[in-house]
């Protein structure tokens, strides 16, 4: 089922390409986009979906309403529901696109890897998916050499008996950007965000490290496809490339996508009980007491 | 620890599984390579190089010293003079001690890709194809490179030396034959699809068949290269393996399981059968007698010259791509997905040891 669904098209896609531009490299590279532009619309709202979140979450107000009620979780949750209804954000919004495009990510690995066929055994299974107006002979062999790479082996540069692993550096470098230029402003004194900081920095080393284990074919997908993000991104105008070149002015505070506003919220909160203290006797009988004229 | 934060770490943890579960460690897939000697036998497969009793099967040594998940071989290893030759594919290729596997005599790492055929040993010279477009001659004495010859594509099947050629199949339609003793190409023969099957000398005729993926089988004379005849019918499929030569007949299966056999000399048809089922691993020849057709599902049959059609059958527990070796009056059958790595039945079908690693 998973095969025939989402592996089986999508090697065969990778396959063709490959026999248009003769290349499995370029092939890959090419590959890669179209994918993304594909799953472009759910990236999109999952973008505009996290930074509705971020807005409510930074909001002064909303921050208020939250502070308010944080020994009363249950209101707490029902005030956020209803604040969500009212501003239209559904708070799995982020959630649903990432669950919707996990098995096309992991389709496209799987894809990659099944074209990569290397042992007669692989090139059995290879040729038992491939669609039969692909015709196999035609295919057969795949061209894995791509630049000076070999994208069915670890890539490495050779100098001498050292061997650099040039991809895997820049598979690190450009997580690093990724996840530099697309995270959220952080407030001082936020802890969960410095270790959220903490896990986007961990998340470039084990994308690095996964490059340098895998064949270059792999490690090429993962660098086109940080890249194609980036440009994504950017193209939403959601960069600020300040966070990595030195001397570029931050970015203006963009146009909230959700404002809170302090009445509305005032209007939901109930309002606070009158403090009553029980009069003494004599500002009782101060009160009763008739004013005198002067 | 905050939810979000928590969640964070989840998603890269299950990331990291799925990814890395994928692909670190044993980065291919592929079939048990088997040697039989008159005493041992010799599977390489997954994370190790078994050496078993052959009468018994019982487990004698194995290499490495420590298995890793990140070193796997494959490749069926040559043995000679008290020593066994074979590659892995952590790009390294080794000479151990028959006596004690763990005793390395030398390890030639000039390679940049997997060792994934058995290498071929003539005149002092262990000839070994690699996944990284090369073919490399090594001293069998000290492990130093004699020559290499560079291809365009990964070499993956093994190579056949006939006195001073080796005959090469390659994955870009191509049949190479290079001079033994320099590396040097003499000539090659094009095919219509790539050639993973090892090529079959004749040296009564001078002729070498060899069947490709382009659905079709060639002879050709060694000598100079000429074809003698092609055999591509419009119903043939693609060939995966090495034919035989059984009372003068050219014996082989394309992968829907046609049998076929053919007149060596001229190419023309002589019979047809079919194994009913998928063949990768192709035909063995048992004595003189007859031969073996096994089925990737497990059935492997035994046909005569005589009869032509399967005397009997047996069902063995799991698929097979690779062919079946026939020691004197056993046959060893290597297979993937099953509870044992090898088994092993007598020439007339009556079933034997199996073989599974200890823990």
């Amino acid at each position: 089922m998973w095969d025939t669904i989402i592996i089986q098209p999508f090697t065969n896609l990778l396959l063709l390409i490959t026999m248009l531009v003769k290349n499995f490299g370029i092939a890959i590279i090419i590959f890669t986009i179209v994918i993304k532009l594909i799953t472009y619309p759910l990236t999109a709202k999952q973008l505009k979906s996290s930074m509705a979140m971020q807005d409510l979450q930074s909001d002064p107000a909303y921050k208020k309403m939250m502070a308010k009620y944080k020994d009363n979780k249950e209101k707490a949750a029902e005030m956020q529901m209803k604040v969500y209804k009212e501003k239209g954000i559904n708070p799995f919004g982020s959630c649903l696109p990432t669950f919707i495009q996990l098995p096309i990510i992991i389709g496209l690995y799987q894809a990659i890897m099944r074209v990569m066929a290397s042992t007669p055994l692989e090139l059995v299974k290879l040729e038992r998916i491939v669609y039969p107006f692909l015709d196999v002979n035609k295919i057969l062999p795949i061209q894995n050499r791509f630049l000076w790479m070999d994208l069915g082996q670890p890539e490495r540069v050779w100098i001498g008996t050292i061997g650099i692993p040039v991809l895997a550096i820049l598979v690190l470098a450009t997580t690093f950007i990724q996840s530099k230029i697309m995270q959220p402003p952080t407030q001082e004194n936020d802890q969960s965000a410095a270790m959220g900081n903490s896990m986007m920095m961990m998340m470039p080393f084990m994308m690095g490290w996964m490059a340098y284990q895998f064949s270059a074919g792999l490690a090429l997908y993962f660098l086109i496809s940080n890249i194609t993000t980036v440009v994504q991104y950017a193209a939403m105008g959601r960069v600020d490339w300040s966070r990595i070149i030195p001397g570029v002015q931050p970015k203006e505070q963009r146009k909230p996508i959700v404002v809170f506003e302090d009445d509305e919220f005032e209007a939901e909160v109930e309002p606070e009980p009158v403090k009553t203290v029980k009069p003494s006797a004599r500002a009782s009988a101060k009160k009763q007491r008739p004013k005198m004229k002067k | 620890m905050n939810k979000k934060v928590f969640r964070l770490l989840i998603l890269l943890v299950l990331a990291g599984a799925i990814l890395t579960g994928c692909a670190v460690g044993i980065r291919a897939e592929s079939t048990p390579g088997l040697t039989v000697t008159d005493d041992y036998v010799y599977l390489s497969y997954m994370n190790s190089l078994f050496q078993l009793d052959q009468a018994s099967g019982a487990q004698l040594s194995s290499f490495p010293e420590k298995t890793s998940a990140n070193l796997a071989m494959y490749a069926p290893p040559v043995v000679d003079d008290g020593f066994v030759y074979f590659g892995d594919l952590a790009n390294d290729f080794h000479k151990v001690s028959e006596a004690n596997l763990k005793q390395v005599v030398w390890t030639f790492d000039k390679a940049k890709g997997w060792y994934q055929a058995k290498p071929a040993s003539e005149n002092g010279l262990i000839i070994v194809p690699s996944t990284d477009r090369n073919i490399y001659a090594v001293d069998k004495e000290n492990g130093t490179e004699v020559w290499v010859y560079r291809g365009e594509y990964a070499f993956i099947t093994e190579p056949l030396v006939v006195e001073d050629k080796v005959i090469v199949s390659a994955q870009d339609h191509m049949v190479i034959i290079l001079d033994s003793s320099t590396g040097e190409e003499l000539y090659r023969v094009e095919m219509k699809g790539a050639v993973l099957a090892t090529p079959l000398y004749d040296p009564a005729s001078g002729s070498v068949f060899v069947g490709s993926l382009g659905r079709e089988m060639i002879s050709f004379d060694l000598e100079n290269g000429d074809v003698n005849w092609t055999y591509n019918p419009e119903w043939l499929a693609t060939i995966w393996a090495t034919p035989i030569i059984l009372d003068n007949q050219l014996i082989f299966t394309d992968k829907t399981g046609k049998i076929i056999a053919l007149d060596p000399e001229t190419g023309e048809d002589l019979w047809q059968n079919n194994a009913g089922g998928t063949v990768i691993a192709g035909v063995a020849l048992v004595g003189d007698q007859g031969f073996l057709v096994a089925r990737e599902d497990g059935t492997m049959s035994y046909y005569s010259s005589e009869s032509q059609s399967g005397d009997w059958t047996v069902t063995v527990p799991g698929n097979i791509y690779s062919k079946p070796i026939v020691h004197g009056e056993q046959i060893f059958v290597p297979v993937v997905k099953a509870d044992a790595f090898l088994y092993t039945y007598s020439i007339t079908g009556v079933p034997g040891w199996s073989f599974t690693p200890s823990k």
